[in-house]
């Protein structure tokens, strides 16, 4: 999967994913499309940048915090949603406005802006946040049979079954299991 | 004079009418707004453990003023949004918005609770913005009024619910082996519980052509009345009975909750005891009283049969228990069947007695379990053989714990008591003689397993000589909900009253439906 050849066309194809995502992001309201399906679709391209990097060279290559993303579209979906109440509106009250697009004479073309466009932005990030946090979480995790139990049956971090990037937490964790059985003994 | 203070309260409160207006969504929108920001700030550790505070404080501030609009003005609809005649609407009665402060009130606990006996690492990961979550799927499942919302706010709930399944403790004696059983079982279940609720929606909608509850039963009511129901209504029926069944641990479905409730750390232990197994009641009440009710003489002799099997079930399960969360966690499918028979009687007495039952053993469900997380943490182990003699190292865990469970074997003072009475004496006046004399003998198992452990982990022999130095966190929410369990048992009245009008809606849901349909979206 990690050839040179691979590698050249994932970068192409994620290029194409993204700008296919966001035509497919912007006419979401009225026609198939929208924030979800957007965002799966630029996930699958990211996935595959991943695929043929490898996770660690992805992971330089985009760094993001996925998960952060989460949290903003999370945040953006939510305001999104509250916003209308300060108008005296109900929650998720939508607006729409419809904008002509013409330079100098030369129409191209209307589309339409609703303020649930906003809410769409905010599914866009949880989508592509939450679908690569989780699968860039499965690619980390790596199994390592499960360690012999002391007679007590202490139970021993769950990041026993994880293997971590950074070996200092892993001392720490070795230590806090040591004192733990120290403790019960 | 409840009324008078609700009434004050309701024109103070509408001198803000931002607040007075939505106050049917926030309990909703708040939660959500904050799992969003602890997910922002999950790495700075002490403003997250503060803005979730407050913001359990706000919601449960909002559930106080809810429940106080609705006692004094009666139900509330509100249309989220703009989609027309019946979209999305929220509906809070008393049921929905009592429902509402219950979960406000034993979550607040919990989170108080969480910051001492939660490991910092989980804390710092998920754990706030999943709790979050889990708040906003609960309080969403109790206030909307549309069976594909009820859909939705149910996944978000029980998703949640799995992630904070594998918080870990401090000091854990669960091994990570058995919380992946217990959450791959919860998973496995709630997935196809999922789908039949899905296929059950799909039929409604497929035969009556709407998804608001008030409108499908109003149509199934006049169905009903020209003797044209058809038979998929029933079927549906039945379906969602056995999604809600599984939730709340009806007998078939029952054996997934002692695998997942003992594994999760012991605030969210408290929470799927308290709270979640009482989505399913809230649940089959809507089912069987609101939307399929023409369909209900189907449905309430089944639902007796199997939940006095529950009871029996559940109590021999949990004497036959030495592991202490496991035996609590057998406790609670017994309650439930207790629910479950007060609701399957039928006649507003039961129903407002398993309304009260249900509070009642929330509030004394959830304070056993704080408590026992920290005799856990005392002892270092879950067994309750190798306890013994702690009540000289931890004398107010021993008390609490003994209020606990006098309030769940039914001992006067306590509110237990006064709920299992009122249940037996309207099971007796309705005429289920065979049904409340079994719900009888299973109460004296009660008394007896609760006892019979209190006595293992706090009298013999002692085996620690170190007093527990318990921190304020954690001994606080116990001491409020201990509170709590001796207040409503002597000032029962008012709980009781509440019953009473909570019932007369369910079994006369002209109001809610009238309330729905007047809706206007703003």
């Amino acid at each position: 999967m990690t050839t040179i050849i691979a590698q050249t066309i994932s970068k192409a194809v994620f290029a194409i994913c993204l700008m296919y995502s966001v035509n497919l992001f912007i006419h979401g309201a009225n026609y198939p499309g929208g924030g979800f399906i957007g965002g799966v679709l630029l996930v699958c391209g990211i996935i595959l940048i991943y695929v043929t990097f490898g996770i660690n060279r992805a992971d330089k290559m985009f760094k993001q915090d996925w998960f952060g993303w989460f949290g903003f579209g999370l945040l953006f979906a939510s305001i999104a949603a509250i916003f209308p109440m300060f108008k005296n509106h109900n929650y998720f009250r939508s607006a729409f406005n419809v904008v002509h697009f013409e330079f100098f004479g030369i129409s191209f073309g209307e589309l339409e802006f609703a303020s649930s466009m906003m809410f769409d932005v905010g599914v866009y990030f949880v989508v592509i946040g939450g679908l690569v946090f989780i699968i860039t979480q499965i690619g980390k995790h790596k199994y390592s049979p499960p360690k012999e139990k002391d007679e007590k049956n202490v139970s021993l971090d769950r990041k026993d079954n994880i293997i971590l990037p950074e070996p200092k937490e892993e001392t720490e964790i070795t230590d806090n299991t040591v004192s733990a059985a120290e403790g019960l003994q | 004079m409840i009324l008078q203070i609700a009434s004050t309260i309701d024109n103070l409160l509408l001198s803000v009418p931002f607040i007075y207006n939505n106050v049917d969504v926030l309990p909703i929108a708040v939660p959500l707004l904050a799992g969003a920001l602890m997910i922002l700030f999950r790495h700075r550790i002490k403003f997250q453990k503060y803005l979730n505070l407050a913001v359990s404080i706000i919601i449960l501030i909002l559930a106080f003023l809810l429940i106080t609009k609705v006692i004094v003005n009666g139900p509330s609809a509100y249309a989220v949004g703009e989609f027309g005649k019946y979209g999305i609407v929220l509906v809070a009665d008393l049921l929905s918005s009592s429902m509402v402060l219950l979960t406000a009130f034993i979550s607040l606990m919990c989170v108080i609770y969480s910051y001492e006996y939660i490991e910092s690492e989980s804390l710092n990961q998920s754990y706030y913005a999943l709790f979050n979550l889990m708040i906003a799927g609960l309080n969403g499942i109790f206030l909307t009024g549309d069976i594909f919302n009820l859909y939705v706010f149910f996944e978000i709930m029980f998703l949640a619910s799995i992630g904070l399944i594998f918080a870990n403790e401090k000091l854990s004696s669960t091994l990570i082996e058995h919380k992946f059983e217990g959450a791959f079982k919860y998973l496995v279940l709630g997935m196809i519980g999922s789908t039949i609720m899905l296929i059950a929606i799909i039929t409604t909608y497929g035969t009556i052509g709407s998804l608001n509850m008030a409108d499908i039963a109003l149509k199934i009511s006049i169905l009903n009345q020209e003797g044209r129901l058809p038979w998929q209504i029933v079927a549906a029926g039945l379906l969602f009975i056995i999604v809600f069944g599984n939730k709340a641990a009806l007998f078939p479905l029952h054996y997934w909750l002692p695998d997942v409730h003992p594994t999760a750390p012991t605030p969210i232990s408290a929470m799927l005891s308290g709270i979640l197994i009482k989505v399913g009641v809230y649940g089959i009440l809507r089912i069987v009283f609101l939307i399929y009710a023409p369909a209900s003489s189907y449905y309430l002799p089944v639902l007796m049969l199997i939940s006095l099997i529950t009871i029996v079930v559940g109590a021999i399960g949990a004497i036959a228990q030495t592991d202490l969360k496991r035996m609590l966690a057998y406790s609670s499918i017994s309650q439930i069947g207790y629910v479950f028979l007060g609701l399957s009687i039928g006649t507003a007495g039961s129903i407002a007695a398993a309304f009260v039952y249900m509070i009642f053993h929330a509030v004394a469900k959830s304070m056993l379990f704080l408590t026992a997380g920290g005799v856990i943490h005392h002892a270092e182990t879950r067994d309750m053989t190798k306890m013994g003699g702690l009540i000289k190292t931890m004398p107010f865990y021993s008390a609490a714990f003994m209020i606990g469970a006098m309030s769940i074997a039914g001992i006067p003072p306590i509110a237990g008591f006064f709920s299992k009475m009122y249940l037996l004496k309207t099971g007796l006046e309705a005429g289920a003689t065979i049904a409340v004399f079994i719900a009888l003998i299973t109460a004296f198992a009660t008394i007896y397993y609760m006892f019979n452990s209190w006595i293992s982990i706090f009298w013999g022999e002692s085996l620690k000589n170190k007093r527990f130095h318990s921190s304020h966190e954690m001994m606080l929410p116990i001491a409020i909900l201990c509170v709590f369990a001796i207040l409503l048992g002597i000032l029962c009245n008012p709980v009781f009253e509440a019953g009473d009008i909570v019932a007369s809606q369910i079994i006369d849901p002209e109001l809610y439906i009238s309330t729905v349909l007047k809706v206007i979206p703003r």
